[in-house]
């Protein structure tokens, strides 16, 4: 039995209780009732994993199904898979203990494109194939969700199939589809495509793709009656949308130890690098009342003193200042904190300060992305100086004494002045503070935090190529110049690594043939590419020489309007034509306006069958 | 602040899988239990105000107790009986409240732990390693590692061919963790031991009687 090689390993790692299950709102079923078994996975570490929201509710809901029981499975770290391995153990549910090879579905959440090697890593850990070619059986159906399925091609090779856009429903349709042929018996390969004909449905392997010879796409032919575009699923009513009433609650601290209630899906701004505010639309609210009742169930079944609202852009909730009464009401009386982690500088208004001022006082952070209007233009971070003074203002008023500002480098169009301007605007932050009576004696600190600009499909910027090491390492030197050779006390500067970037970059707007890449460089050992500390950039380079896969190919290369892109056939609900338009804007440097203000034509409101927002004044 | 407050005793188990729950995960997992249910506690008055919950004495990662206990303070009165079942209501599957009552002794008392183990190793190794005249082993204190005798301090009774009583010091002044022990013996038998279940069934105190 797993439970005693655990017992043998466990206290030899490190924290434990995150191994073994057993917390409180964890689901534990007759497994001789249950017709279907789904191992959840989440392709990193417990202490993320266990905050991820998406995952807590597609738990609940299978497990609201009596005939099905769902498990949460997630990355091992390092110390943890070592023990595993020299034990027999292989990767088990954290509810049963029991080996998710025996399970009927083994479902991954694709959050990021640094946890690849993670997928396969757990497969094998799992003590299955890696290839879905090699997987012979139907069960387990081994699947993926979340956002990176908008371009899945660089993964498809290892799963049987994907789902497109937002899990609540066809989760629940393909298990239906796969009890009736654990009931009726049939193929992995009549399975597949049968599964393919549910809307949101992708099975890669009924896709052929061919090549040109300079290693564009050619085409994308689907096979045995598969839809030539995969449609995204969407929502509808979102309002009545299943919302779990409990979360596990951890033992060990996690990442977000919190409830988390989700406010409203997509985003009304349009940025053009920002590919959530565009793969999550139509703009979707819940009411204030649903949203209320959803803040006090998972207050009193979870124990948590902390309540986090989600979403993007959380200040463009219709009604935020009313939502954010009706909240504290409750969260005040029950001396619950209540914490938004995503306002935009431009609506931050004295009342919203004052209702995130009665929770923990913290850092303020900003995300103006671009230090010059010109470029912020380019990108549609419709904000502008004027925007960021006001709403510092207010915050330094209200008390605060840091800020942490977030720029990308290595933007389309970006020149040195663009950069020189994240200082100028840095400089007129710190004026600001000193002109507000009230400001500490300590003075002000503000921390500027660059990351490098990774184009990313089914936004504007697909089509651009990636700023090259040598242009970002430039473009880094000489703010860190400006910013040291005055006034830089008070300003930290701190960047992310190029070479986990670049690797993001391949994966994002990769095709199948990347995978080759993946399998070798997990093969020799990376896995954990998101963390500092495990990722390994000469295993990558390597795999990149052993496969003879050019990173730059994928990721530094401006590609046409026409050239058929790996994702051509995944349909996320608006044109592409609105993607070229929104495109030649930003070389133009004009803005568009936000969908509340005026509708941009994307497309997305045919799947609603009414406009996004009531235009009628 | 605490003028009207009723302190009380929890007794409670925490065995299986919650032996991996170590001692501040415990209160914290506790704290959430409590505001899970309408029990009136009592919360510190700090800037940070928490909800005040004692473990009276830690159990080490690893060990189960089927006797352990915590205080905590009523702001109004409550029956045990609906202390204890509101709390099982919410507990985690393997955290047991077994018994609420009024606190007899001071934790300050506790002297020793009684544990039972259930072992599969070498017995008869085990036994002359038991049998030493003494069993150094470097121990970590808060002012670093020290070297200590364990022999003067434990004592053995009951033992057959897979179990013992094993009684140790723990408290406030002195506490020896059974592990310490374990692997001392695996680096001397050279042997690892297949598989160990240490449960704690009671704490005594300075003046031999059980911890109530």
């Amino acid at each position: 039995m797993i439970k005693d090689k655990l017992d043998k390993i466990l206290l030899k790692v490190q924290k434990p209780s995150r191994y073994i299950g057993g917390e409180v709102n964890s689901v534990i079923k007759d497994k001789s009732k249950v017709d279907l078994r789904y191992a959840f996975c989440f392709p990193d570490t417990y202490d993320i994993g266990m905050s991820h929201l998406g995952m807590k509710i597609l738990y609940s809901l299978k497990n609201s199904k009596p005939n099905y029981w769902c498990e949460r499975v997630f990355m091992p770290l390092p110390d943890m898979e070592e023990a595993m391995r020299e034990n027999d153990i292989p990767l088990y549910g954290l509810e049963s203990l029991d080996p998710i090879k025996d399970f009927d579905f083994i479902g991954f959440t694709l959050q990021y494109e640094l946890c690849y090697t993670n997928v396969l890593s757990m497969l094998d850990l799992a003590g299955l194939p890696v290839y879905s070619k090699d997987r012979k059986d139907l069960f387990p159906i081994v699947m993926g969700g979340g956002p990176c399925v908008c371009n899945a091609e660089p993964i498809a090779d290892f799963f049987d199939l994907f789902v497109l856009g937002e899990g609540e429903e066809v989760n629940l349709e393909l298990m239906e589809l796969a009890l009736s042929f654990k009931k009726n018996g049939g193929t992995k390969q009549e399975f597949l495509e049968k599964a393919a004909q549910i809307e949101g449905v992708y099975v890669p392997s009924l896709y052929e793709v061919s090549y040109n010879d300079d290693g564009t796409v050619s085409d994308i032919t689907p096979k045995c009656g598969a839809p030539a575009k995969v449609k995204k699923r969407i929502i509808a009513d979102f309002d009545s949308v299943y919302s779990p009433d409990n979360f596990v609650v951890p033992f060990t601290q996690i990442v977000h130890d919190r409830s988390v209630v989700e406010v409203l899906r997509g985003c009304i701004r349009g940025c053009r690098f920002c590919q959530a505010g565009f793969i999550y639309r139509p703009f979707r609210e819940k009411s204030k009342k649903t949203i209320v009742e959803q803040v006090k169930n998972l207050t009193e079944s979870t124990g948590y003193d902390e309540v986090s609202l989600c979403s993007l852009s959380t200040s463009d909730y219709s009604d935020i200042e009313g939502l954010l009464c009706d909240i504290t009401d409750y969260t005040d009386a029950k001396g619950v904190n209540l914490s938004l982690p995503s306002l935009r500088i431009d609506n931050f208004s004295d009342e919203v300060v004052k209702k995130i001022k009665s929770v923990r006082q913290s850092g303020l952070t900003f995300a103006p992305e671009a230090g010059s209007q010109r470029l912020r233009d380019v990108i549609n971070k419709n904000i502008t100086e004027d925007d960021i003074m006001k709403s510092c203002k207010i915050a330094f008023e209200g008390g605060y004494s840091s800020v942490k500002l977030y720029f990308m480098l290595g933007l389309p169009t970006e020149t040195l002045d663009d950069i020189a301007a994240i200082k100028t605007l840095a400089d007129k932050i710190i004026d600001i503070y000193y002109t507000v009576e009230r400001h500490s004696k300590r003075g002000i600190s503000i921390s500027i935090s660059l990351s490098t600009f990774i184009p990313k499909p089914f936004t504007p910027f697909e089509f651009e190529p990636q700023a090259t090491k040598e242009q970002i390492d430039e473009r880094q030197k000489y703010l860190l110049d400006i910013v040291r050779s005055k006034g830089g006390k008070r300003i930290d500067v701190s960047w992310s690594h190029y070479e986990t970037t670049i690797l993001e970059a391949v994966f994002a707007r990769g095709d199948r043939r990347v995978s080759a890449v993946i399998y070798d460089a997990w093969k020799n050992g990376c896995k954990l590419d998101g963390w500092n500390e495990y990722f390994k950039p000469e295993i990558w380079d390597q795999a990149f020489i052993n496969t003879g896969i050019d990173k730059t190919f994928y990721a530094n290369r401006a590609r046409s309007y026409d050239e058929i892109a790996p994702w051509d056939h995944m349909d996320m609900l608006f044109t592409k034509e609105f993607l070229i338009e929104e495109n030649k804007k930003a070389h133009d440097e004009k803005t568009t306006p936000h969908c509340r203000e005026k509708c941009a034509g994307c497309g997305i409101n045919k799947c609603l069958g009414k406009a996004c927002f009531n235009y009628g004044k | 602040m605490e003028n009207n407050t009723t302190a009380i005793r929890i007794f409670f188990s925490k065995t299986g899988r919650a032996k991996y729950i170590s001692a501040l995960d415990l209160i914290n997992c506790i704290q959430r239990a409590l505001r899970r249910t309408d029990i009136p506690v009592w919360h510190t008055q700090g800037f940070n105000p928490h909800t005040y919950v004692n473990i009276n004495l830690p159990l080490s990662l690893g060990t189960e107790g089927v006797k352990e206990s915590m205080d905590i303070k009523l702001t109004e009165n409550m029956s045990f009986s609906d202390v204890k079942d509101k709390l099982n209501a919410v507990l985690p599957a393997d955290i047991k409240v077994t018994e609420v009552a009024q606190p007899v002794k001071k934790h300050t008392e506790i002297e020793k732990s009684v544990y039972g183990i259930v072992i599969k190793c070498n017995m008869d190794k085990l036994k002359e390693f038991l049998n030493l005249p003494a069993i150094e082993v470097e121990k970590k204190t808060k002012r670093g590692i020290s070297t200590v005798d364990l022999k003067p301090h434990i004592t053995v009774e009951d033992i057959t061919d897979d179990r013992f009583v094993l009684y140790l010091p723990s408290g406030c002044d002195f506490t020896i963790n059974p592990s310490l022990l374990f692997d001392a013996y695996e680096k001397y038998s050279g042997e690892e031991i297949e598989k160990i279940d240490i449960v704690r069934n009671k704490i005594l105190c300075k003046d031999g009687t059980e911890f109530e």
